[in-house]
């Protein structure tokens, strides 16, 4: 009976020095972002630092570069064009996205999630395997001119290929999901009464739609198009493998300054460029809607005094709820999470899917359109996978649609080939590695930035997060320089290294969103009860966000297992990962083994989606904590 | 559910994991090296890579022991600069063109070949300009136009550059190489504009870049390295193009219509080289001694139709094949030498022409 006294019984002096001193305690839930903090600034920000100083030729502190650049006409109008590129592909993107993504959040239940799974299997599949079966498509023996040759819609093969319709199609098809995914989760939070009170208020379907569901659903536009439009400008291996000469971006330029001509310096300065403006794009954009646009941050917030679109609509929820929901669903990557978590824990969901199920999506004409268009954009997505896997059992020598027979010979000769086996191999290591050292400091740091107290919050949290948005390439050049100092080229401590600056960026948004919707009371009580925050950690928080960790796991090992552009600056010589020796292979090799590689990399997420959904019992605890973030 | 969970992630783990450990056990491997140490290799890619490997590389392990470490990727000039000057070289054997090999030279990127430890013999047969003091020729190379002789019957094709860059006589998706590596085709441009094949040098940069204007429209796509070109003439990208003799030769043994004029080609020489720094420079030495023995190029030039540098290994050529060789004297004769000296002239700015004539690509591309 003498125990612990709890707080709220013992009289009011006493109560306030018990809840200090656990605040105290509390405070320094803060410093576990340091481990985080410190890799990046070691192996991120420094290097990132050191290429401005190259780039300025230090210590002769020369601004030659800069004036070659901006004075020749040629780089130029690169720059231009991929501003132009990457513009077109966030409006295109936003055309295909926006009635896509109101078709999910209105459809019920079960097919909502067979159709977000023809969102997400693609957002995780290699998008070097789709930009290469876009290749198999579009070119001029592909599959699209096979069919219109054979229909007699042409004489000739289209040039598709090789051409700015290629380039924009395959970053077109490699961005949708990112904008979907941040459109839905926004879009499903609109509270239904809302367009219903409108009608009933006499405004026909289209003005309910300008006047309250568009500016509703702003804040998915803003977050889905400023994701879109960054990560276009860095794009590499897309344009280099779909377009022209002209079609060149300025990460093309990087690249081909380096292993052309050695010109670190200049090369240097365009990354720096591109660096200057993504970070100037992403802050600015940051800065008009707080930093609720990729983190879902409470105390950030409760600090907010931002007028946000919700607040304006009139949302009825009690206050605590609002903000709750509202930034959680403001999160795009975590939006997956919400949905991975969902997945996870079954029960909650049926519940849910109840409520949801009796929401009627309209019926008419306008929903039967809306239903074509969403279809066709669906076909759209999931259609480099039709190609794909029907011609790696191709039993022709060479790629040919439609193929002249069927065979497994593609896949025995990937299985036969040591190099492939051991490039898969080392890919496979890298990435539980990564995934391993990734969602321990992502974990931690989420909790320190959600649950301590820090100064400098934005601060910190920009730093973990910018590695999403800024290009690879530019965190490739950067790091290059520090890990060759270091003679970590071409050794797995180094890969490891390379892999995990952007998981970490990928564990902290997921694990905080799911942090985010926690229930506070739960620890609130374990405090109250006297736990410190690191039993309050163990025994009831990460039980509950178990399912959320996992998911920041997969993604961080789908992330290195995927990633090619900054490994193609660190693997050295003779080091290979999968997609090192896809990339070389799909410039070298004639034969379809890599398609054969790419149908079974299609496979990896839809594998990794079975495990999580085998481990499904072990979210089952997680259902009272994803409970207060549904609507 | 839980109870199972752990296991059954467990099998789908090894299910993942199996095939892949199976696979290693069971495929060949190459001889594993004893004690000998190893030396790494670059052999380029596609089928001239597997040539390498199967007249070299291979037989260079059985028979010294020395385990060799084969890398299919290409070699350039920039990046020896890159591995030399970041001290960070991982390469024992390059195979680089003459024309990167001049460059190199005079930055100080290679070692010195060690001539003792070849035999005499041998040594009297590999002709001079292949007997450098920091490179050994490994295989002549040819640009040749290439048809489809489908769309392009005999009779019905262009001999001349000149006829190739007239798209509307003879019209077709068509591949030149890109500059990106120097490497372009300016010549074959000079040489459509009406310059003689004996005044190509000094290069008339600008009537070069002016003559690729002209066809730059009908050029589907510029091929980057070797098994690219073989790749689009594969795909049947493309109809016509300049390419390596041997990319082509490889695809009409495999049973495609495609045909080959020497007429107005381009012959350029590789070298094999050391880096300067590389780690097993002794192993180095010995594979390419190794790999310029008559018969090692006899055999090389059977697996694809390159020109060997040793004049002996014609004894290990089968007449036919012979036929295809870019120093056949019948081929041999209606080709250029391209000058490679030109490129490597340092210009008032400091910079080589080679370096000069990359970067007006880089500008020209993205006009």
């Amino acid at each position: 009976m003498a125990a612990s006294p709890r707080a709220l019984d013992a009289p009011p002096g006493r109560r306030h020095v018990l809840v200090a001193s656990a605040s105290r305690r509390w405070g320094s839930v803060g410093l576990l972002v340091l481990p985080a903090v410190a890799f990046l600034l070691v192996f991120y920000a420094f290097p990132l630092v050191r290429l401005l100083l190259v780039s300025v030729e230090a210590p002769r502190w020369s601004m030659a570069h800069y004036r070659d650049f901006f004075t020749e006409p040629a780089y130029l109008r690169i720059l231009t064009r991929t501003f132009r590129v990457s513009l077109t592909v966030t409006l295109c993107c936003l055309a295909l996205g926006y009635p896509t993504a109101y078709v999910l959040s209105r459809v019920s239940g079960r097919r909502r999630r067979v159709l977000l799974l023809l969102v997400i299997v693609p957002y995780l599949t290699s998008f070097l395997v789709r930009t290469y079966a876009w290749m198999v498509l579009l070119g001029p023996k592909g599959v699209i001119n096979s069919l219109l040759l054979k229909a007699g819609l042409i004489e000739t093969p289209l040039p598709l290929l090789y051409s700015a319709i290629g380039v924009h199609v395959g970053m077109v098809h490699v961005l949708l999901p990112l904008m979907i995914l941040p459109l839905y989760s926004v879009m499903i939070g609109i509270d239904r009464a809302l367009p219903r009170a409108a009608q009933t208020l006499g405004a026909g379907p289209l003005r309910t739609f300008l006047r309250v569901f568009l500016p509703l659903s702003l804040p998915g536009v803003r977050s889905g198009s400023v994701l879109v439009f960054l990560i276009a400008l860095g794009f590499y291996i897309t344009p280099a493998m779909l377009g022209g000469l002209r079609d060149s971006m300025i990460a093309m330029l990087i690249e081909s300054q380096i292993t052309q001509l050695v010109n670190w310096g200049f090369a240097a300065a365009a990354a720096v460029i591109l660096l200057a403006v993504t970070l100037g794009g992403f802050g600015f954009v940051g800065r008009v809607s707080g930093m609720s646009l990729l983190v879902a941050s409470e105390s950030v917030s409760q600090a907010d005094t931002a007028v946000t679109w919700d607040e304006k609509a009139g949302d009825r929820r009690p206050r605590g709820d609002r903000w709750r929901g509202r930034l959680t669903r403001a999160a795009p990557i975590a939006a997956v999470a919400h949905w991975l978590d969902a997945w996870v824990s079954a029960g909650r969901r049926r519940r849910f899917e109840r409520q949801v199920g009796r929401e009627v999506r309209g019926s008419g004409r306008g929903a039967l359109v809306l239903d074509l268009y969403a279809g066709a954009v669906f076909f759209f997505l999931i259609l480099p996978t039709f190609v794909v896997v029907p011609l790696s059992l191709s039993a022709g020598d060479f790629l040919a649609f439609p193929p002249p027979g069927w065979s497994l010979k593609w896949y025995a000769s990937y299985f036969g080939q040591p190099p492939w086996l051991l490039a898969t191999l080392l890919s496979l290591q890298v990435a539980v590695v990564t995934m391993l050292v990734s969602t321990v400091l992502g974990t931690l740091a989420a909790y320190g930035i959600l649950r301590g107290r820090l100064g400098r919050r934005t601060l910190v949290v920009s730093l973990i997060i910018s590695p999403i948005i800024v290009p690879p390439i530019v965190i490739g050049v950067a790091v290059y320089g520090l890990l060759a100092q270091w003679d970590l080229i071409g050794r797995f401590l180094g890969l490891v290294i390379g892999h995990t600056i952007g998981s970490i960026a990928y564990v902290v948004v997921i694990v905080s969103a799911t942090l985010a919707g926690f229930d506070r009371s739960l620890e609130r009580a374990a405090m109250s009860l006297g736990a410190g925050p690191f039993l309050t950690f163990r025994r009831v928080t990460f039980p509950l966000i178990r399912a959320g960790v996992i998911s920041g796991a997969v993604f961080a090992f789908i992330h290195s297992f995927d990633e090619v552009v900054i490994t193609m600056f660190i693997s050295g010589v003779h080091v290979q990962t999968l997609p090192l020796k896809m990339w070389e292979d799909i410039r070298n090799q004639i034969d379809p083994t890599i398609a054969a590689v790419s149908s079974m990399l299609i496979l990896l997420p839809v594998a990794w989606l079975i495990i999580l959904e085998l481990g499904r019992g072990l979210g089952r605890k997680s259902t009272h904590a994803t409970a207060a973030d549904h609507p | 559910m839980r109870r199972h969970a752990g296991t059954v992630a467990a099998l789908v783990g090894i299910a993942l994991l199996g095939p892949v450990a199976v696979g290693l056990l069971v495929a060949p491997e190459g001889a594993v090296g004893q004690d000998k140490g190893k030396v790494v290799v670059q052999i380029g890619g596609g089928d001239w890579a597997d040539a390498n490997f199967e007249a070299y590389v291979a037989p260079f392990e059985k028979e010294t022991g020395i385990k060799v470490v084969a890398v299919r990727d290409w070699m350039s000039i920039a990046k020896l600069k890159l591995m030399v000057e970041s001290k960070k070289v991982e390469l024992d054997v390059a195979d680089i063109p003459r024309l990167h090999y001049l460059s190199a030279v005079k930055a100080n990127y290679l070692e010195k070949i060690d001539y003792s430890i070849y035999k005499k013999a041998e040594l009297n047969k590999i002709d001079d300009l292949s007997k450098q003091p920091y490179g050994v020729g490994a295989a002549y190379f040819s640009y040749i136009m290439a048809f489809d002789n489908q769309k392009f019957p005999p009779g019905k094709r262009p001999t001349t550059w000149a006829e190739f860059w007239d798209a509307k006589k003879f019209p077709g998706p068509r591949t030149l190489r890109a500059g990106v590596y120097g490497t372009g085709a300016y010549e074959e441009a000079l040489l459509a504009d009406g310059v003689p094949m004996d005044k190509l040098y000094p290069m008339d940069v600008d009537r070069a870049f002016k003559s690729l204007d002209k066809i730059r429209p009908s050029v589907t796509t510029w091929w980057k390295e070797g098994a690219e070109g073989q790749q689009l003439f594969a795909d049947k990208v493309v109809t016509i193009g300049d390419v390596f003799n041997g990319r082509i030769g490889n695809l009409q043994k495999k049973g495609m219509p495609l045909d080959i004029e020497w007429n107005q080609g381009k012959l350029q020489l590789d070298y094999w080289v050391i880096p300067n720094g590389a780690p097993n420079p002794q192993n180095a030495q010995k594979f390419i001694e190794f790999a310029t023995r008559a018969n090692r190029q006899g055999a090389f030039s059977e697996l694809i139709p390159y020109g060997p540098t040793n004049a002996a290994a014609f004894e290990y050529i089968k007449p036919e094949t012979a036929k295809q060789l870019p120093t056949y004297p019948a081929n041999l004769k209606k080709q250029f030498h391209r000058n490679e000296d030109w490129y490597a002239e340092i210009g008032p700015g400091g910079k080589s022409n080679l370096e000069l004539i990359i970067e007006r690509w880089n500008r020209w591309t993205v006009q």
